[in-house]
C-alpha cells in the first residue's frame, strides 16, 4: 500500500512536469496549429538559466526563479520574432523542421556556452516527511505539485481577467475576427511563444534541483510531454495538464507492476490505444464547453 | 544547356570540397586517430578522454615524438552512435592512414569499430570500453586499457557478500551496453557466492529513479549496486537519500568522477565503488598528472581522462619498440605490453585477447573531502 | 544558347526531352557513383546516400505525395535491417532472400500501424505515433535481447555474395547498393505517374476534394504508408550491410527527422528532390566534419533553417531555371519576410474583448 501510495505521488509530480510542458505545447498548436518542436529547449534553458542565477550570482531562489522566467519568456518571443513570424504561412511539415532546426542550433549553441558537464542543484523547499506504509514520502513533492499549481491559477487569471490574456485567446480561436476587432495578432502570437517558453521555463526550474542541470534536459520528456498534449486534446488546456498527471501516474505505476524495462512504452502504447478511442483527447467535452 | 550546368557545377563543387578536407598530409608525422563521443548523451566522457588523449600527445612531442617524427592526433565524434563510429574508423583508416587508433569510449561504439579494423588491419587500443564482449570476439587488433566489467562486477559482488554481509543485492543498471554488461556479470557472480540479485533497469536518458529505488526497497534488498555512468548513479543515491533509504551501496566505475558529488548533493557519501584510476593515489607520478592536468584544462580529472592519457602513450611506447609503423608489428608491441607505468598502475595487456591485466582497486567515495578513498586492492 | 534550348523545351519535342532529361538524371547519378567507387570511404558515404535516398524515396510517396507527416521512417529502416541481420546471423539465410523478407516485414508492419492511425483525419496523429514506433520499437529491440542483441546489437553480418564472389569490399557494395536505388527509384516512378500516384496527389490538393469526387482517401492514405515502409525495408538491408553492425541507437527518432529533412531540402514533392536531397545532406554532414562536432550540428541546422526559408521546395527547385528566374525567386523569399511583414502588420488599436 505505501509502495502503491508513493509511486501514485512519484507519478503526479513527474506528470505535472510533463502537463506544463504540454500545456506550453498545446497552446502554440492550439494558436498557430503547427507543432512547435523547439519547446523542449525551453526547459533546458529554463534549467540552465535558474542555475546559472543562483550559483554565479549567489541569488537567492525565489529572485531567480522570477529573473529565469522573465529571460527565457524574452526567448520564447525573441525566436518568434526572429524566426518563426517568417514562417507563418508554410506548411506544418515545413514550421516543424524549422522548429526542429533552430533547437538542433540552440542545444548545440548552449553546449559550446555551457558545456557538456552536468550540474547539481542542491536545494530542498523542505526537509519534512511524513511515514505511509513503511515508504518516505517527501513534502517536497507536495510543493513542486503546488508551485506549479499557482503558476496555472495565476495564468488561468490572465486568461480571463486581463484585456490582453482575453485578447490572446480570442486570437488563438479565430485570429481573422480577433483581427477585425482590432486585436492586434502578431503580438498575441508573440505571447503565446511567451507565456508558452515561461511554462516550459517553471517545468525546467523545477525539474532542474530534482535531476541534474545539463543540455540534455528536456529532451527525455519532450515526447511523453506531446503525448500528454495529444491525449489531452491539443489545444485544450486543462486537457494538457490532466493528460500530463495520467501519464505520470501510468508511468510510474506500469513501472512497478508491469516492468521498468517496459515503463515508456507502456506510456506509448497506451497513448495510442487512448487515441484509437479518443481521437480528440480525453477531454473533449471539456474543451467545447469553455 | 543551363540546368545540367548548373547541377554539375553543385556537383563538382561538393567533389572538389570533398578532395580539399581529405587530401592533405605528408609522412613527417605520425597519426594516430582518436574516436570520442564529442556529442551526444556521453559528450561529457568523449571531452575528458579526448583532454587526456591531446595532452599526451602535446607531452610526447615536446620530448621529441616517437622514431623521431611528431605524433599528430585526428579526433573525430563517434556521438555515441555505432554506426557513425565505423563510419570514422573508415574515414581514419583510409583518409588519414593513420597507425593505430585511440578509441571508442561506449562498448558498442568500438564493437563496430572492430568490424572496420579486421577489415583494414590497424591496431586500437579502447580506453573506455569494458564490455566482456569486446577481448572475447577473437578480433586481433583491438586492446583495452580498462579492466572487464565481469571482474569488476565480481569483485564487487564478493566484498559485498563476503565482507558487507549482504544477502540481498539490487542491480540498478541502465539500458544500455554498459549497464546490461554488468548486469549479466553480477548475476553470475552473485551464483558464485551466494547473493542474491535483484535487477531493475532505466532507459540511459532518465532522470526519475523513484519508481526503480521503491520496488527494490519494498523487495527487502540489503544492498544496492548502480551500474551506470557517474549521472544517473549521483540521482539515484540522491533520490534514495531523500526516500530515506539507508543501505549499503556500491558502484561500477562509472561513478568515479568528481563532478557526482556536485550532482547528488553529497548524497553518493560512502558508496564502495571499483575503479582502474584513483585521484587519491600518492603515486608522484599519478599526482604529477593530476596537477598538469588541472593546470592545463581547469577542470578536475577524472578517471576518463586518465584511460585517454594512458591509451595515447601505450600506443606510442608500441610504435617506438617496434621501430616503425607497420600495423602488425605496432599491434604486436601493443598486445605484448608488460609493466606500463600506467595512471592505473602497472598495466600488462594479455597477448591473446588484448585484455586489460592490471590491479583493480576499491575505493570510498568520501563526500567531505570530495575524494574517492583507496580501500583495497584485486588482481585478476 | 540556353534561351533557345528553354524554348525548345517546352516545345512539341516534350517527350524526347523528357527522355533526355531522365538519361542526364541516371548520368549524374552514376557519377556520382563513379566518384565514390574509388575510395572505400568515400564508398562508405555513397552507400549511406543510397541507403538515404531509398528511405527518402518511401517517404516522399507517403509525406510529399500524400502530406501526411511521417516522423518515424528510420524505425521502419532499421526493422528493415534487423530482419536481414536476423535471418543471416541466427538462420544463416542467403542475403539475397533476406531483401524481399525485409520489405515484407517492413511493409507489412507499416499497414498495420497504418490502418489506425490513418482513420484519424486533420491533425497531427500520425506524426505523434509513428514518433511513439519509433521509440517503441527503439525499447523492443534493446529488451528483447536474445532474437536482437539487445544493447550490443548485432555484429559481424556476412556480406552478400555471387557464387564465390564476395561483395564485403565497400566498393563493390556501392555498386550493388547503388543498382538497387535505382531499381527503388524506377519503383517508385512508376507509382506515382500510375492512378495510385495520382490519387496521392489529390489528397494533398485537398483531402476533402478528393473524397467529394468518391476517392476513398483513407485507403490509398494507407497504401502510400505501406510503400514507404516497404521503401524503408529496403534500405534497412543495405543499412545493415554498410558496416556489417546495426544497433538499436541509430534508429530512434532523431534519426527519422534527419530523413525528413533530407526530403524537405531536396524537395519533397518529386522523388528526384527526395533523391538529391538524401545525396547532399549526407554527403554535406560528412564534409561538414571538420569543423567539430558542436559546429557542425549548428552549421547543419542554419543550413536546413535557410533552405526552408528561401527554397520551400528544396534545391530541385533551382534545377532547370535560369540565373534571371532564379534571382527572382530569392528576392520574391526575401519580400516574403521582409516587406510583407511590415505592409500586413495592423496599426495598434484597442482591444475591445
Amino acid at each position: 500500500m505505501g509502495l502503491f501510495i508513493l509511486q501514485i505521488v512519484n507519478g503526479l509530480v513527474i506528470g505535472m512536469l510533463y502537463g506544463l510542458a504540454a500545456l506550453g505545447f498545446s497552446m502554440i498548436f492550439k494558436a498557430l496549429g503547427y507543432m512547435n518542436f523547439a519547446h523542449a529547449d525551453t526547459i533546458m534553458i529554463g534549467a540552465i538559466v535558474y542555475y546559472l542565477l543562483i550559483t554565479a550570482l549567489n541569488m537567492p531562489f525565489y529572485l531567480a526563479f522570477f529573473l529565469a522566467l522573465i529571460l527565457t519568456m524574452g526567448y520564447g518571443v525573441f525566436t518568434e520574432k526572429i524566426l518563426f513570424v517568417r514562417f507563418r504561412r508554410t506548411s506544418p511539415i515545413t514550421f516543424m523542421l524549422v522548429a526542429m532546426s533552430l533547437s538542433t542550433v540552440v542545444k548545440n549553441v548552449t553546449l559550446l556556452l555551457f558545456g557538456p558537464l552536468p550540474h547539481g542543484l542542491s536545494m530542498n523547499y523542505t526537509d519534512a516527511y511524513f511515514m505511509v506504509g513503511g515508504m518516505k514520502i517527501s513534502l517536497n513533492n507536495f510543493v513542486i505539485l503546488g508551485i506549479a499549481l499557482l503558476i496555472l491559477l495565476i495564468l488561468q487569471l490572465f486568461f480571463t481577467k486581463t484585456k490582453f490574456g482575453l485578447s490572446i485567446r480570442m486570437a488563438q480561436d479565430d485570429p481573422d475576427t480577433a483581427s477585425v476587432m482590432g486585436v492586434n495578432v502578431l503580438s498575441t502570437r508573440a505571447a503565446t511563444f511567451g507565456i508558452s517558453a515561461g511554462l516550459g521555463c517553471v517545468a525546467g526550474m523545477l525539474m532542474g534541483p530534482m535531476f541534474s542541470i545539463s543540455t540534455e534536459l528536456g529532451t527525455q520528456i519532450s515526447l511523453k510531454s506531446f503525448i500528454s498534449a495529444v491525449i489531452g486534446g491539443l489545444g485544450n488546456f486543462v486537457g494538457s495538464v490532466c493528460g500530463g498527471l495520467i501519464v505520470g501516474v501510468v508511468e510510474s505505476l506500469g513501472a512497478t507492476y508491469v516492468s521498468s524495462g517496459y515503463k515508456d512504452v507502456i506510456v506509448y502504447i497506451a497513448g495510442i490505444i487512448v487515441l484509437g478511442f479518443f481521437p480528440y483527447g480525453i477531454f473533449r467535452r471539456v474543451a467545447t464547453k469553455h | 544547356m543551363k540546368k545540367t550546368r548548373i547541377l554539375a557545377s553543385v556537383l563538382a563543387l561538393a567533389m572538389a570540397s570533398s578532395m580539399l578536407f581529405t587530401s592533405c598530409g605528408g609522412s613527417d608525422v605520425i597519426k594516430i586517430g582518436a574516436i570520442d563521443p564529442l556529442t551526444g548523451a556521453q559528450a561529457v566522457f568523449g571531452q575528458d578522454s579526448i583532454n587526456g588523449k591531446k595532452m599526451a600527445v602535446e607531452e610526447i612531442n615536446a620530448k621529441g615524438g616517437v622514431l623521431g617524427k611528431k605524433i599528430e592526433l585526428i579526433s573525430e565524434d563517434d556521438g555515441a552512435q555505432a554506426a557513425q563510429a565505423a563510419t570514422v574508423a573508415t574515414k581514419l583508416i583510409t583518409q588519414d592512414k593513420v597507425v593505430a587508433i585511440a578509441g571508442a569510449h561506449g562498448s558498442s561504439s568500438t564493437l563496430a569499430v572492430m568490424e572496420v579494423l579486421n577489415k583494414y588491419g590497424v591496431p586500437c587500443v579502447t580506453p573506455g570500453s569494458s564490455s566482456p564482449k569486446i577481448t572475447s570476439s577473437g578480433c586481433e587488433w583491438i586492446s583495452r586499457g580498462i579492466p572487464d566489467d565481469r571482474l569488476q562486477s565480481k569483485i564487487l559482488v564478493k566484498y559485498a557478500g563476503e565482507t558487507d554481509g549482504v544477502k540481498k543485492l539490487g542491480v540498478l543498471y541502465s539500458n544500455d551496453d554498459y549497464g546490461k554488461g554488468g548486469y549479466d556479470a553480477a548475476v553470475l557472480a552473485g551464483e558464485e557466492y551466494g547473493v542474491e540479485i535483484v535487477g531493475e533497469t532505466f532507459m540511459s536518458d532518465d532522470q526519475n529513479f523513484t519508481t526503480q529505488i521503491s520496488k527494490l526497497k519494498d523487495a527487502g534488498c540489503d544492498g544496492v549496486m548502480f551500474w551506470c555512468v557517474y549521472s544517473p548513479a549521483s540521482l539515484i543515491a540522491k533520490q534514495m537519500r531523500d526516500m530515506g533509504w539507508d543501505v549499503k551501496r556500491y558502484a561500477s566505475p562509472g561513478i568515479n568522477n568528481p563532478q557526482a558529488f556536485e550532482l547528488s548533493d553529497g548524497a553518493i557519501d560512502g558508496i564502495i565503488n571499483t575503479t582502474g584510476f584513483v585521484a587519491a593515489d600518492p603515486d608522484e607520478y599519478v599526482q604529477d598528472w593530476i596537477k598538469r592536468y588541472e593546470e592545463k584544462y581547469g577542470i578536475e580529472a577524472s578517471q576518463t581522462a586518465a584511460v585517454g592519457y594512458d591509451s595515447i602513450y601505450l600506443i606510442a611506447q608500441a610504435i617506438e619498440r617496434a621501430g616503425s609503423t607497420d600495423a602488425k608489428k605496432v599491434q604486436q608491441e601493443i598486445r605484448s605490453t608488460k609493466d606500463f607505468k600506467s595512471l592505473k598502475g602497472m598495466l600488462t595487456i594479455n597477448s591473446e585477447t588484448g585484455e586489460y591485466e592490471c590491479e583493480v582497486r576499491l575505493t570510498k567515495a568520501n563526500s567531505a573531502t570530495k575524494t574517492f578513498d583507496y580501500i583495497a586492492s584485486y588482481t585478476a | 544558347m540556353s534561351n533557345k534550348s528553354l524554348s525548345l523545351n517546352g516545345g512539341g519535342i516534350m517527350d524526347k526531352m523528357t527522355k533526355h532529361k531522365d538519361l542526364i538524371k541516371v548520368i549524374i547519378f552514376l557519377a556520382f557513383i563513379a566518384f565514390c567507387y574509388f575510395d572505400s570511404y568515400f564508398s562508405i558515404v555513397g552507400i549511406r546516400s543510397c541507403v538515404n535516398a531509398m528511405a527518402v524515396i518511401g517517404l516522399v510517396l507517403i509525406s510529399g505525395y500524400t502530406r501526411q507527416i511521417h516522423l518515424g521512417q528510420m524505425a521502419f529502416v532499421g526493422l528493415g535491417a534487423y530482419t536481414s541481420a536476423i535471418l543471416m546471423t541466427k538462420l544463416g539465410w542467403n542475403f539475397w532472400l533476406t531483401i524481399p523478407c525485409a520489405i515484407i516485414v517492413a511493409g507489412l508492419i507499416g499497414a498495420l500501424l497504418g490502418i489506425p492511425t490513418l482513420r484519424l483525419r486533420d491533425g497531427p496523429y500520425l506524426a505523434l505515433v509513428t514518433q511513439i514506433f519509433g521509440e517503441v520499437i527503439y525499447v523492443l529491440i534493446i529488451n528483447l535481447e536474445p532474437l536482437t542483441g539487445g544493447t550490443f546489437g548485432i555484429n559481424g553480418i556476412p556480406a552478400p555474395s555471387v557464387g564465390s564472389v564476395s561483395f564485403a569490399n565497400p566498393s563493390l557494395l556501392l555498386l550493388v547498393t547503388a543498382a538497387f536505388t535505382m531499381l527503388a527509384f524506377f519503383v517508385a516512378n512508376k507509382i506515382a505517374k500510375s492512378k495510385y500516384g495520382r490519387f496521392f496527389i489529390s489528397i494533398r490538393e485537398s483531402e476533402a476534394a478528393a473524397q467529394s469526387v468518391g476517392v476513398n482517401t483513407m485507403k490509398y492514405k494507407i497504401i502510400a504508408f505501406t510503400l514507404s515502409s516497404a521503401f524503408a525495408g529496403l534500405a534497412g538491408v543495405f543499412y545493415a550491410q554498410c558496416f556489417g553492425v546495426i544497433n538499436a541507437t541509430e534508429f530512434r527518432w532523431s534519426f527519422s527527422l534527419e530523413l525528413l529533412s533530407m526530403a524537405i531540402i531536396g524537395g519533397i514533392a518529386s522523388l528526384e528532390g527526395g533523391v538529391l536531397g538524401a545525396i547532399t545532406l549526407t554527403v554535406a554532414l560528412e564534409m561538414l566534419r571538420p569543423l567539430g562536432s558542436a559546429a557542425r550540428m549548428i552549421a547543419y541546422g542554419v543550413l536546413v533553417i535557410l533552405v526552408l526559408a528561401f527554397l520551400p521546395d528544396g534545391i530541385i527547385s533551382l534545377i532547370g531555371k535560369r540565373w534571371s528566374e532564379i534571382k527572382l525567386m530569392f528576392s520574391d523569399r526575401i519580400k516574403v519576410f521582409t516587406d510583407d511583414r511590415k505592409k500586413k502588420r495592423p496599426k495598434k488599436a484597442k482591444v475591445d474583448a
